[in-house]
């Protein structure tokens, strides 16, 4: 449609707004409320136009264009109104700069002006260049302000990773829009009149509001009311740098900011981010990064140069080739670093090269394009947050299998719920009805499909709804689908004639798939080794097997950013760069993604893959000649692409093969004792733990744990208690309570919730028991210090019987 | 009851209705009825109703007793009608609970009539509406020649106050739900032509044309459409809406019902305030009925039209009653007004396309189709047609509801209707339209009460709320505190409306204070306008209507205030001052002994004076002075000229 805007024709698509159209006019009309990727709110009221033939000033932001439609944006009234309007806006914030008569003179203190605790004036304020109010004062042409003013001081309010200045907040509403729109809908408009606000309900803090912190409302907000803490007092960018974010395998695209060698903070490039990309790379310099190798001397690690640690390692993997040899590594590293340790390890050593991490094998990968009905299993936003935003737009295709009422479940349209580890055998009662084409009330060797669902506690009703949601369906399993779980949800796709799709924990878990490694399982019956390499990964801390494996090895090279659990059992530490730090590639589903370098190597750490080809070199390999990353992944390019086609090509086949046997589909109800027996009651102090995975403590917690705020928000994940347990014990939500095991003790905040089975307590997160006093003087013997290598810490795992005991009022 | 399912079965029910009606009053058993409105009920009815009752039990008599609605007569309240067999219902105004047993007692006990508190008789049962009231050839004189009562038309109000509005049986009987049947009869465009010959206009304050929003509505392509009842009234002053809802909610219902009909809609609700008990308890109560008789619910009367209605309790905001706000608040979220287009019609509530109604406007839909658009149209003048209800409060003599034809003058109101301002004082101006609304001066009493009257005068119909004020409100004061009103309302969506009124405040402080300079009324006029041109919705466009006119028509008050630091009406105290006629003190020291500031001087039983610096204007002087000297005196202007016994002290 064809309108003009001060006379100057523009052409719009329908459902443009006037303001859009003025800009395509190269209009620029003020604006303050308005966002590109929000819809129009038309609060603050500067956009105000005149259109021949309509009464009064409407706001262009939320008038939709139409044809013929004649706009005036500048005249004598409306300048005058839009001056008025902006002058109210700066009379309740702090902006004494505007009015100062020595502008510009204070530039010489002004770094350190802006340092002080509370912004009174543009100078002093974290916002101050970027500041949306500054740029409109300049637009409007506003010169000097005559209104009294009248803002309230306020309190800050603190939250993780950023803080509220409610005094610099123009009520714009951005934030409250946006978080509405990535689901939350943690804040809101408060109260009325001149003091109106956006707060939580209930003015609660954001951590007990619903809150992702997924900084979105502060990369939206126009002013410093909202502003990141760390980035506050580091000044503007010097460059940025655009790269693969380094945590989950959603691969989200972020930008780095950088100034002097540091990086500044991650903005969000083309993909929205959660709190781990938003947030997450603190780490990259925290104090405790690895500078130096370490060598363990006397029983001691102590600090070395690259050449001595490199000749032991060298020296000790030369007399340990074969099959006892194991190299795991995962897919936090990228392909180059996976391609040349397989080779080391496969060629080299003649050993095996694993991944901890992989996604099923029979999998493909996820495609965000998929048109399909969806089903997910488990709760993706506690592992792969952005997968999940992707597959709530999916909406109403969504069917969900979980027991907890995640955010996906709450939107799904239709939510299956089964008992806690009942999801297995409802996906297989669900595959006999589809099988039987008798649907619901299809025969089980255990009963009627719809009576096992409903013994583990699906409703009827729901059960049948679901079926017609399955034909072709997508199943979407997260890491933290146990293998029983991927198994069943196999034979369930094959059966609805649809695939199976796994997301993979880490950014790169794709690429170990495709470059062919293979999986490790600490709880599986594994090779017996004898020596081994841990690259990126720190298996010791999650799992008690683990640990004790590990430290009873003949030799063990460590490669890592910190000296994690595992790095205190190794005979040899090396120090890897962080994602910041490297050139390279991780394989996303969409493809080959590159990772940039945005700062030089931490200390004297090194990119894995250089490693890897210095030892293969060392050992007098040929194969490992590479000057740069850009060369070993033209080496392994081919290679990928080729493990792609191949995927690319099962996707939309679906029904992979064959039906499988009934054999392997006998349903077992939920009323049999194989669960039952491992649960126990309160009262008796037998309760089972179940460990889940938190977003705040990302796979071992490596990095998250090296960010401040995530660590805080990690460590105060509340018990999962089941109400009925929790009353037995006299808790209610909120309470504090002593969990103790044979292993140690852990002080834990409770919140009740049907998401757990009675007898079964669940804590989020990666945690270590404090050790029970009788046991604590072999606590600190910790890092190095003890010759046989046997850690002096315990890790909470799932399994094992807990005590729980409410704190008393004084503490304990 | 029978369900009706077709118009024969309403017949059928009315006509038993009639038949019970009519026994009311043929009865060998005295009627008394109560007016036990909300109105009533804080003017102690409930406790009236008690003294009532008790006394018929000690004398031994049967009764019958109703309660009704408010009839209008606020003034009067309580209000208690009785009716002794073989004579007509009698009103008696002022009926308090003290008062009750000595009326039983000469009533209904010896035959009387108490001729002090009689308003008039009332000739109920063949008596559908004000328009053909019968007048009363008795010796007692009708009501509706009652001086409050003669000057209206009522049709909105048709029924408060006369029958019980938790029986649909007397609503039935006076011909209620007629104008439902009329409507099915009809085409929807048909019903949409005959709202529109009447040129009804919205009521709930806007003043759009009904039928031509009704025909956006109808238009809108849409599956679903709604019809909202705006039960919110949530102005100061303004409370005919409540009035309608708890005297007679069949009114509303059944012209949702017709409006429903004529729009497409298949669910109504009612959003009516949280803070009106009884309306809601009274508008659940009537549906239930409704339901039951079969004018309510699927298939009515056998015309395939449905409707179902459900009542919604405001989020106790004055901003929840525009529009848009209002359907946000339904959908559950926070009541914020957004920006037009889309109009409601279009998209309203959950986007489908919703016309939203006042309860008044609903209210006189019935009449106007039983009787016709072109009968209604002839009341009123110009654009505005027909008749608008008005809460008179304020100064007047008589308080009350009232509905008149539109275009009567503001004199007539004032005059006639409310009897003239209390004590027979100059009357200094009108505030129309509420808090939205503009303050009309004492010397334009001549402007008729239309919507292109009032808003020439830069004031508004709005609800209809008239507060009458005399010579002693203070023009500053009187904007202060419906600005005030305003700014806390905000609902903080928008920068002029929640700031712009906050700044306009801090100026109007800053006069009452006596810190303002003459250039605060051109920055306060800015401001004024700029909030007015520039804000959201209703609300913050309508808050600088009081001080707008208030600047446009008492600007020397304002002036006052700021050149010569002078309140007129002594309300402002910082700029106004005490003094002591030293004639007529006789040196108690009462005075000096109850000022905090101690700014009050002299010798025992000489003259005290005051030293204006000290002063804090507080007037603890001016009551602690006995009543039998009265020697103080509060006047305008801040500082006060020396005064004789000044002087002498001074010497
Ligand atoms: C701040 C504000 C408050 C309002 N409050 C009411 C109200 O309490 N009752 C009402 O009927 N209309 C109220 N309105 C008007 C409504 O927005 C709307 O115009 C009306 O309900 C339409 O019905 P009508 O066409 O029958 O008048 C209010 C408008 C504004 C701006
Ligand atoms: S905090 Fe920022 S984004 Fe949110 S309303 Fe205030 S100014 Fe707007
Ligand atoms: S969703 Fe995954 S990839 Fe995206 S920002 Fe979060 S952790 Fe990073
Ligand atoms: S004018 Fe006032 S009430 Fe209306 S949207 Fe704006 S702030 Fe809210
Ligand atoms: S940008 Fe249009 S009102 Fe704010």
């Amino acid at each position: 449609m064809l309108l003009t805007i001060d006379g100057l024709a523009v052409e719009v698509e329908a459902g443009t707004t006037v303001k859009e159209a003025a800009q395509k006019a190269g209009v620029e009309i003020p604006g303050l409320c308005d966002h590109p990727l929000l819809h129009p709110h038309g609060g603050c009221r500067l956009c105000l136009v005149e259109v021949e033939g309509m009464r009064g000033y409407p706001s262009s932001c939320t008038l939709p264009a139409s044809e013929g439609m004649a706009v005036k944006t500048n005249t004598p009234a409306l300048v005058e109104l839009r001056r008025t309007v902006l002058e109210m806006l700066l009379s309740e914030h702090p902006c004494i700069c505007i009015n100062c008569d020595r502008q510009g003179e204070c530039d010489q203190v002004r770094a350190s002006l802006r340092k002080v605790p509370r912004t009174i004036g543009c100078r002093y304020c974290p916002a101050d260049g970027r500041c949306q109010l500054q740029h409109t004062v300049e637009l409007v042409g506003l010169k000097r302000t005559e209104l009294l003013p009248v803002g309230l001081d306020r309190d800050l309010i603190r939250s993780p990773f950023f803080d509220r200045d409610p005094n610099l907040c123009i009520l714009c509403g951005r934030c409250v829009r946006v978080c509405q729109d990535r689901g939350p809908a943690a804040i809101t408009f408060a109260s009325r009149g001149f003091e109106a606000g956006i707060e939580t309900a209930f003015g609660r803090p954001l951590e007990e509001s619903g809150c992702t912190f997924c900084g979105a409302c502060v990369d939206v907000c126009p002013t410093a009311a909202l502003t990141e803490r760390s980035g506050r007092h580091g000044g503007r960018a010097q460059e940025t740098v655009v790269t693969v974010c380094p945590y989950c395998s959603a691969n989200c695209s972020l930008t780095l900011e950088v100034a002097g060698g540091r990086v500044l903070r991650a903005a969000p490039a083309e993909d929205d981010l959660c709190v781990l990309g938003r947030f997450g790379s603190q780490f990259v310099h925290h104090p405790d990064r690895l500078k130096r190798p370490l060598l363990r001397k006397n029983g001691r690690l102590v600090e070395t140069g690259w050449e001595e640690a490199l000749a032991a390692v060298c020296r000790n993997l030369e007399s340990r080739r074969g099959m006892e040899f194991a190299l795991i590594i995962s897919g936090v590293c990228s392909n180059e670093a996976l391609f040349l340790a397989r080779r080391l390890a496969r060629e080299v050593m003649g050993g095996r090269a694993y991944a901890p991490d992989l996604p099923a094998p029979s999998a493909i990968p996820w495609s965000a394009g998929f048109q399909g009905p969806v089903l997910v299993l488990g709760d993706p936003g506690s592992t792969n947050p952005r997968l999940e935003a992707r597959l709530l737009e999916m909406g109403t295709r969504v069917t969900a299998v979980t027991p907890a009422r995640t955010r996906l479940a709450r939107a799904a349209r239709c939510w299956l719920s089964p008992r806690p580890g009942e999801e297995a055998t409802v996906l297989e009662a669900l595959t006999r009805a589809l099988q039987d084409g008798q649907g619901a009330g299809s025969q089980t060797s255990s009963g009627q499909a719809w009576r096992v669902a409903e013994a583990c506690g699906v409703m009827e009703s729901q059960f049948r709804s679901a079926l017609p949601l399955l034909q072709g369906a997508c199943l979407v399993a997260g890491p933290d689908c146990p293998p029983e779980l991927v198994q069943a949800a196999e034979r369930l796709a094959r059966a609805a004639g649809g695939e199976l799709v796994a997301a993979g924990q880490n950014c790169n878990s794709l690429g170990a798939a495709a470059l062919g490694l293979e999986p490790w399982d600490w709880s599986a019956p594994s090779p017996e080794i004898r020596s081994a390499y841990l690259a990126g990964c720190n298996q010791a801390a999650g799992h008690p097997e683990a640990a004790e494996k590990l430290s009873g090895l003949d030799f063990l090279v460590v490669q890592d950013l910190f000296l994690t659990e595992t790095a205190a059992l190794a005979d040899v530490v090396l120090p890897a760069a962080s994602f910041a730090e490297i050139q390279g590639t991780v394989l996303s589903p969409e493809g080959l993604l590159p990772v940039r370098r945005a700062v030089a190597p931490r200390g004297q750490s090194r990119p894995d893959w250089q490693i890897f080809a210095r030892l293969g070199q060392m050992m007098r390999s040929s194969g490992f000649e590479f000057e740069s990353g850009e060369q070993v992944t033209g080496a392994l390019r081919e290679e990928l692409d080729e493990k792609w086609q191949c995927w690319a090509g099962r996707r939309g086949s679906g029904a992979a093969g064959g039906m499988e046997n009934s054999a392997a589909l006998s349903l077992r109800a939920s009323s049999q004792p194989t669960r039952d027996g491992r649960s126990g009651s309160p009262e008796g102090g037998g309760l089972t733990l179940e460990c889940g995975p938190s977003i705040y403590g990302f796979g071992g917690g490596t990095r998250a744990s090296r960010v401040p705020d995530l660590k805080y928000l990690h460590d105060h994940l509340s018990l999962q208690v089941h109400p009925l347990d929790a009353r037995a014990l006299g808790l209610c939500t909120g309470d504090g309570a002593i969990l103790q095991s044979s292993e140690g003790w852990l002080e834990v905040r409770v919140r009740t919730t049907r998401n757990v089975n009675r007898g079964t307590v669940c804590l989020p997160g990666n945690r270590r028991w404090n050790p029970a006093p009788d046991a604590a003087d072999g606590a600190d013997a910790r890092q190095g210090d003890h010759d046989d290598h046997l850690p002096g810490w315990r890790a909470v795992a799932s399994g094992c019987r807990v005590r729980l005991t409410p704190l008393s009022e004084d503490g304990r | 009851m029978k369900k009706a399912t077709d118009r024969e079965g309403l017949e059928e029910i009315r006509r038993l209705s009639e038949v019970e009606w009519r026994g009311l009053f043929t009865g060998e058993r005295p009627l008394i009825c109560v007016g036990m409105s909300t109105c009533g009920i804080s003017a102690h009815a409930q406790e009236t109703w008690d003294a009532l009752a008790g006394e018929l039990d000690r004398l031994g008599t049967e009764a019958r007793m109703m309660r009704v609605g408010c009839l209008g007569l606020c003034y009067a309240e309580p209000l208690a009608c009785i009716k002794l067999p073989g004579r007509p219902l009698i009103c008696y105004g002022r009926a308090t609970p003290e008062a009750a047993p000595g009326l039983v007692q000469d009533v209904v006990g010896r035959g009387n009539i108490v001729q002090d508190s009689v308003l008039g008789s009332i000739a109920l049962q063949e008596a559908p509406s004000s328009v053909d009231q019968p007048h009363s050839d008795d010796a007692i004189p009708s009501i509706w020649d009652h001086p409050m009562m003669k000057p209206q038309i009522r049709i909105a109000l048709r029924n408060c106050g006369l029958v019980d509005p938790e029986d649909i049986g007397h609503y039935l009987a006076r011909g209620g739900y007629r104008g439902l049947e009329k409507a099915l009869a009809l085409s929807s465009p048909g019903v949409i032509q005959e709202v529109k010959a009447s040129g009804l206009r919205g009521r709930g304050g806007a003043g759009f044309p009904t039928g031509v929003k009704w025909e956006f509505c109808r238009n809108a392509p849409g599956e679903e459409k709604y019809l909202i009842c705006n039960a919110d009234e949530g102005g100061p002053g303004a409370f005919m809406d409540r009035a309608i809802l708890e005297g007679d909610p069949h009114s509303v219902i059944e012209g949702m019902l017709i409006a429903a009909y004529a729009i497409g809609a298949t669910r109504g609700f009612i959003y009516c305030r949280a803070e009106y008990p009884l309306a809601l308890k009274r508008l659940e109560t009537a549906l239930a009925q409704a339901r039951e008789a079969g004018v309510l619910g699927g298939d009515i009367l056998g015309s395939g039209f449905d409707l179902d209605i459900s009542v919604k309790e405001g989020a106790g905001a004055f901003v929840c009653g525009e529009e848009t706000a209002l359907m946000a608040s339904i959908e559950g979220q926070r009541g914020m007004p957004r920006t037009r287009p889309p109009f409601p019609a279009n998209s309203g509530l959950w986007g489908q396309p919703t016309n939203i109604n006042n309860v008044e406007t609903l209210a006189n839909l019935p009449e106007i189709l039983v009787r016709g658009g072109s009968w209604y149209s002839a009341f009123g003048m110009g654009r505005s047609r027909g008749t608008k209800t008005l809460s008179l409060a304020g100064v007047v003599n008589r308080t009350g509801l009232i509905e008149v034809p539109m275009g009567m003058t503001l004199n007539q109101i004032i005059f006639d209707i409310g009897g003239g301002i209390v004590g027979d004082r100059a009357c200094k101006g009108v505030l129309t339209g509420g808090p939205s609304g503009g303050c009309i001066p004492g010397t334009r009493l001549d402007v008729p009460v239309d919507y292109e009257s009032l808003s020439q005068m830069g004031s508004i119909v709005g609800s209809g709320s008239m507060i009458v004020i005399g010579e002693d409100t203070c023009i500053v004061d009187l904007a202060r505190f419906f600005l005030s009103f305003v700014q806390k309302e905000s609902c903080g969506k928008c920068t002029p409306c929640r700031i712009g009124t906050r700044q306009m405040l801090a100026i109007l402080e800053r006069i009452a204070g006596g810190e303002a300079e003459l250039e605060d009324l051109d920055r306060l006029e800015r401001l004024a306008v700029a909030v007015k041109d520039a804000s959201l919705c209703g609300l913050g466009a309508t808050a600088p209507n009081p001080v707008l006119t208030t600047l446009r028509y008492f600007r020397q008050e304002f002036e006052d205030h700021i050149q010569d630091r002078r309140c007129p009406s002594l309300h402002c105290s910082r700029l106004t001052s005490y003094s002591i006629d030293s004639q007529r003190c006789k040196g108690c020291g009462a005075c000096a002994e109850s000022c905090p500031a101690g700014a009050i001087i002299g010798q025992k039983k000489s003259p005290h004076r005051i030293d204006q610096a000290l002063c804090l204007r507080c007037g603890s002087c001016l009551s602690a002075c006995p009543d039998r000297f009265k020697a103080i005196s509060q006047s305008a202007g801040q500082d006060q000229p020396a005064t004789p016994a000044q002087e002498k002290g001074a010497l």
